[in-house]
């Protein structure tokens, strides 16, 4: 017999990650597991059925999606890329989670563009208006910065770096 | 009700500015965060900020000088917490809001004796939800063992009981309800979280109550 389902809707932050469903799922796993064990996670038969716009659909057994929640707000990264998973809805089908996901997402809302910070040229992702998080190029690896429109008119006009006053 | 994170550390402790992980908190259901390192107390697109400061020196007469130090009352001031007598000494000082890090002392490091003096002398024990988030295996096992062991001494004495995301980042902010979940771990009901997210709140109204003013 088949057994109920529950899907829990998830927000990707940053919205501009573009993460495999499958990563987000071995991520969940883990977290799941080490939290609850593997005959809990057995139960729960947790699987990731959707992961795009930013917003990803998890799905488990009836009974488990409080367990399934907890465990997405314990996941930091995935696939070595550091992600934050806001639990938003839960629901017994994907159609009203999908219906969902279109109310959240704002299309044309995410741009990509380049910013200058102390002579140096960074990728920069600006969404919801004023969030901006540059990705700033370091001597060994990228380093994110999570700032708003307003602070990186302070950047680009300081002389050097960013303000104490961020 | 104010709903405040004990702890966050926006720039340049962490990689987010003060701006952005206000914006966050909002979003995620907060009124007010106490900002580690934050130059003064502000608002912030709508959210309060107050000014936090972190003491985590292991000897208490370096912590006694540095409250001396702080003096002005306006900012609020956590201990991060060591041995046993460490801990004691600490609970008897005046000007500590909250001590923080119980977590990883030793299990002995906090007992009824101490449960009693926080509550006497309203002094909060921080919950920082950054090690159930990161951690992993028998370190989290430990965190939750004390946690536990907190929420039962709380549950007997009424200490204040904060909650902190202790952020270093807006990734590494959670909502009010996001924290309710994770405190359901070690046996925090929902109403409990909220109250201890409302402590601060609490504490500096009460506190503002009794000051005299010359």
């Amino acid at each position: 017999m088949r057994d109920k389902r529950r899907y829990v809707l998830a927000r990707i932050e940053p919205p501009w990650e573009e993460i495999d469903a499958k990563e987000l799922y071995l991520a969940i796993h883990e977290a799941f597991t080490s939290l609850f064990g593997d005959t809990r996670a057995s139960e729960a038969m947790v699987a990731v059925v959707d992961c795009r716009d930013g917003h990803a659909i998890a799905r488990c057994t009836r009974g488990c999606e409080v367990l399934l929640q907890i465990a997405m707000l314990t996941v930091h990264t995935v696939d070595g890329r550091r992600v934050a998973l806001r639990t938003r809805a839960t629901s017994g089908t994907m159609l009203a989670l999908k219906r969902r996901i279109i109310e959240y997402h704002y299309p044309g809302t995410l741009q990509a563009r380049t910013v200058e910070i102390d002579g140096d040229f960074c990728d920069a992702h600006q969404y919801q208006g004023q969030k901006v998080d540059v990705i700033a190029k370091g001597f060994k690896k990228q380093e994110l910065l999570f700032l708003t429109e307003n602070e990186l008119g302070d950047v680009n006009h300081a002389a050097t770096g960013i303000p104490d006053g961020i | 009700m104010i709903t405040t994170d004990a702890a966050i550390h926006p720039y340049p402790s962490g990689d987010s500015s003060l701006r952005r992980m206000a914006l966050a908190a909002r979003e995620l259901g907060f009124d007010s965060m106490v900002a580690v390192g934050a130059a003064a107390e502000e608002e912030v697109d709508g959210v309060r900020v107050l000014r936090g400061i972190v003491l985590s020196s292991g000897n208490q007469r370096e912590v006694m000088g540095q409250i001396r130090k702080i003096g002005d009352g306006s900012a609020i001031i956590m201990v991060n917490a060591g041995d046993y007598s460490f801990n004691r000494a600490v609970l008897q000082m005046r000007g500590i809001h909250i001590i923080r890090h119980i977590e990883r002392t030793h299990k002995k490091s906090f007992d009824h004796i101490m449960a009693r003096m926080a509550a006497d002398r309203a002094v909060a024990i921080d919950i920082d939800l950054n090690p159930l988030i990161h951690s992993r295996g028998p370190p989290r096992q430990k965190v939750l063992q004390r946690y536990l062991d907190i929420m039962r001494l709380h549950s007997r004495y009424g200490f204040f009981v904060t909650i902190s995301s202790n952020a270093y980042s807006v990734l590494g902010q959670r909502s009010v309800r996001d924290a309710v979940l994770l405190c359901s771990l070690f046996g925090m009901e929902e109403e409990q979280v909220r109250e201890a997210l409302a402590t601060i709140g609490k504490m500096r109204s009460e506190r503002r109550a009794v000051e005299v003013v010359p």
